[in-house]
């Protein structure tokens, strides 16, 4: 076993310093951590009463790792290791939570607790990392524990997003709990529209692709200068896409149910047809292929451009500071991307969870971290109402909600159902449906727009509280499925992260030639060929090896 | 030497200065246009409006990289691991650059030494091994672990050898038949001759200990122990995504800094002191460099 242990981490050890990505599986390994787990759960079975919320006898220490939230500001003399939560963790449920250590370059710093196996009883990993741990036979199968120790909620949030709940499984076996994200409602993309501009030339929504173009005329014909600001990227301009059915960066189900990856598909030529077009009419910025983020938004936010294809958080950036600039009337609208025969574009969803909390497998309780993860839960759903005003704000408010590293896990309708309550709260002026501190805030900085103009809510007011709201858009897409979802829900494939910038580059820089009219759009062909043949070819092999059918 | 009041060489003058001075105008420019961001409003800034001079003058952004006693700790560590790193350096630089400056025949195994010290100037351990070493030895989590690995600078070995074997061999010579030992030798004799050549190497590693912000992040398993480099380097890591997150409420922030002219104010706090230092040094700087570089 010692031998087996040394060898494994040996193997770690050179997989991470080749590619900090997964290595070979060492199968023999797999029996033994099987055969250990009922032994340990039923030894703390009847240590307790009630599993989910029941308190230890003896109080168990476990050890854990984070990384600090530069945006929490602490109540005086407390800090990340120690505040209301440990505190709470110690009272509620005699659990005594030690920090090894705290870094802002998390994943860095585990590796190397990985690599040098000094790892912590509880802690959040990535994708990447939750494979290798897998692989090294480093972390405990959480099967059986979370479906004793688990609460109903957050049973629920597994079952509300059950891919992600199944990319944390290998073979049927849970071995990390996914810490979910706020939801997919965050994820649909937009052409945002100046509205000031689009009242006074008296312009209707955009109802196919080719309004958005000719909205885009009207504006240069009135203020000059170019239709749509994007950046050398071309993430926001490929936000558009979806007009012409590409899915850039996506890897999706082809027609032969093989995965295939969007970027290449020919459905991405005709949209790169019609950008060459656009950028060939002055539409699309002429220096785009010089700028970056910050050069893109800065004609916005001076005021000499009015359209602009981005995410549902364009209100916080550039919004904030184009509502400084140029006042509460030049706010932009989303609108949703739409396709050249007027029906909403199909929407690209990308894999949303970032991260998983994990257990070591020398943690002698490994069942302890399902309670932590359970109160999380209960205060940030239940805590409205059943706890004192005092208690939660100061578990949650002032950014305290996020500073519980591998101890949380998100309601992934989280956002969705925020959404609903503010817009129904706004609607009615009954407040009563807010119960979240969330809820509150999206809802006092919406009003706190439509009254005094407050230039920083405008992010939160075009993201929920506006006549047309971002995430209300999305809820369409969600509630109607026009979507599609990436095929690479969970870790990358190796061949994938080797090739991925070096393909990702090619294509860029093909593209941005097409767009400028330096190649003809049948470079495209070119282009793909290149593509396939510089590893696109093995890396879409790898995708369907691990996600394929 | 002679004056030269001829026509053609004052013209040569009067271009030479003003192409120096474009030059040292583009040198600084882009520093000025950094202090003008750090203390610029966020819209004027995102807009592009800022130049060499503040739009909306504010002084959030340093008030954000300096709240708390945060920053106040990590310079403080930023000072004493400066202070302690480079005198481990010039400790171990003295000592091993003297025996390696003389000949193969009064040093046993003299080659074989500079071989050792080669090889770690070209080839290192990498993160892990590196990492696993500060580990068993102990050193994680404590200045040392900045320190220690990096105690001799090879490089800096180099350029002092050499300054050495440049001074005149009778010096050491009268001082050994006076009946110096090497040990009087090196500290009165030696010492006090390589005073520009220390200052030149002594710049180098305060510098390189003041800039470096990965150990930190690395060895230190406690923020509060980070020296400023590394504090700095994490303070606005995230700042475009906290502001997104749900239930943030960083709005009165928000209005008057961003995550540019966050940056720019970090930058220059971080690269004042070593501004603050480098007049001092740099008149050794310049001659002790060349001087060592002569013989070889």
């Amino acid at each position: 076993m010692v031998k087996i242990k040394k060898l494994t981490s040996l193997v770690l050890m050179a997989s991470l310093v080749i590619s900090l990505a997964a290595c070979g599986s060492d199968s023999s390994n797999k029996d033994t951590s099987q055969s250990e787990d009922p032994n340990t759960t039923s030894e703390i079975a009847d240590d307790n009463v009630d599993p989910a919320f029941g308190a230890y006898k003896d109080t168990v220490t476990i050890h854990t790792v984070t990384s600090e939230s530069a945006s929490a500001s602490y109540p005086e003399g407390d800090n990340v290791t120690k505040n209301e939560w440990i505190r709470d963790y110690k009272e509620k449920f005699n659990i005594n939570v030690v920090t090894d250590w705290v870094s802002d370059e998390y994943d860095t710093k585990l590796n190397l607790a990985i690599s040098s196996n000094q790892l912590p009883d509880v802690f959040h990993v990535n994708a990447a990392q939750l494979q290798q741990l897998i692989d090294a036979d480093m972390i405990y199968d959480l099967t059986d524990v979370f479906d004793q120790y688990a609460s109903d909620r957050l049973k629920g949030y597994m079952q509300a997003d059950e891919d992600s709940y199944k990319s944390g499984m290998r073979d049927g076996r849970l071995y990390g709990i996914p810490q979910m994200h706020w939801g997919l409602i965050d994820q649909p993309d937009y052409i945002w529209i100046r509205n000031d501009w689009k009242e006074e030339l008296e312009l209707s929504d955009p109802k196919t692709i080719d309004d958005v173009k000719n909205i885009a005329l009207k504006f240069m014909e009135k203020h000059g200068g170019y239709g749509i600001a994007v950046d050398q990227s071309l993430e926001y301009l490929n936000l558009l896409a979806i007009a012409w059915n590409a899915h850039p960066g996506v890897w999706m189900k082809g027609s032969d149910g093989k995965i295939v990856y969007g970027s290449v598909q020919p459905e991405m030529k005709t949209a790169l047809a019609a950008y060459a077009d656009w950028y060939k009419q002055g539409i699309i910025d002429p220096d785009f292929a010089v700028k970056d983020f910050a050069k893109m938004n800065a004609n916005v936010v001076a005021g000499k451009v009015g359209m602009q294809p981005f995410y549902q958080w364009w209100g916080y950036n550039p919004g904030v500071d184009t509502v400084t600039n140029q006042g509460k009337d030049a706010v932009f609208y989303p609108y949703l991307i739409p396709t050249a025969d007027g029906t909403p574009a199909t929407q690209s969803i990308f894999f949303a969870n970032g991260s998983y909390t994990v257990v070591s497998k020398k943690s002698k309780n490994p069942e302890a971290v399902l309670k932590l993860l359970n109160y999380y839960a209960y205060i940030v759903d239940e805590g409205y109402g059943k706890e004192s005003k005092e208690k939660l704000s100061a578990l949650l408010d002032k950014d305290m909600a996020h500073v519980v590293g591998a101890f949380r896990v998100l309601n992934p309708n989280s956002d969705y159902e925020q959404f609903e309550h503010v817009t129904e709260a706004l609607k009615s002026n009954d407040t009563s449906g807010l119960t979240t501190s969330g809820m509150w805030q999206k809802y006092n900085n919406s009003v706190d727009f439509m009254k005094n103009a407050t230039p920083s809510s405008t992010g939160d007011y075009l993201q929920q509280g506006s006549p047309k709201p971002a995430y209300g858009l999305a809820k369409q897409v969600l509630d109607n499925n026009q979507y599609i979802k990436t095929a690479l829900w969970g870790a990358t494939p190796e061949a994938l992260i080797n090739y991925g910038s070096t393909l990702n580059d090619l294509l860029k820089e093909g593209f941005t030639k097409i767009i400028m009219g330096k190649e003809s759009v049948d470079y495209f062909d070119k282009l793909v060929k290149a593509w396939q043949a510089a590893g696109g070819d093995e890396a879409t092999q790898a995708v369907n090896e691990a996600y394929g059918g | 030497m002679v004056q030269d009041r001829s026509l053609s060489r004052r013209a040569f003058l009067v271009f030479n200065y003003i192409f120096l001075l474009l030059t040292s105008v583009l040198c600084i420019l882009p520093f000025v246009n950094l202090l003008a961001v750090s203390f610029s409003g966020s819209a004027a800034v995102s807009a592009g409006e800022v130049a060499f001079w503040p739009v909306d003058f504010t002084t959030k952004a340093y008030e954000f990289a300096l709240s708390g006693d945060r920053f106040i700790t990590a310079l403080w560590v930023s000072v004493e691991r400066v202070i302690l790193g480079t005198a481990v350096n010039l400790i171990l630089l003295v000592l091993t650059a003297y025996p390696l400056s003389k000949t193969k025949s009064k040093v046993m195994g003299r080659n074989l030494y500079m071989a050792f010290f080669m090889i770690t100037m070209l080839f290192n351990g990498g993160l892990i091994p590196t990492y696993l070493v500060v580990v068993k030895t102990g050193l994680i989590n404590s200045i040392w672990a900045l320190i220690l690995p990096g105690a001799l600078p090879v490089f800096s070995m180099i350029i002092l050898m050499n300054f050495i074997r440049g001074l005149p061999e009778e010096i050491e010579e009268s001082a050994v038949i006076d009946g110096a030992g090497p040990l009087q030798v090196l500290v009165r004799i030696l010492l006090p001759l390589l005073k520009p050549a220390l200052a030149t190497v002594g710049l180098f590693s305060i510098v390189g200990h003041w800039n470096s912000w990965f150990d930190g992040i690395i060895y230190m398993n406690d923020m509060s122990k980070y020296p400023i480099q590394s504090y700095l380097q994490t303070l606005l890591l995230n700042f475009d995504e906290i502001m997104m997150k749900s239930g943030t409420d960083y709005t009165e922030l928000l209005s008057k800094m961003n995550a540019r002219t966050g940056r720019a104010a970090e930058l220059f706090l971080g690269a004042l002191p070593i501004l603050a230092v480098y007049p001092f040094l740099q008149k050794y700087f310049t001659t002790g460099l060349v001087l060592g570089s002569v013989k070889g």
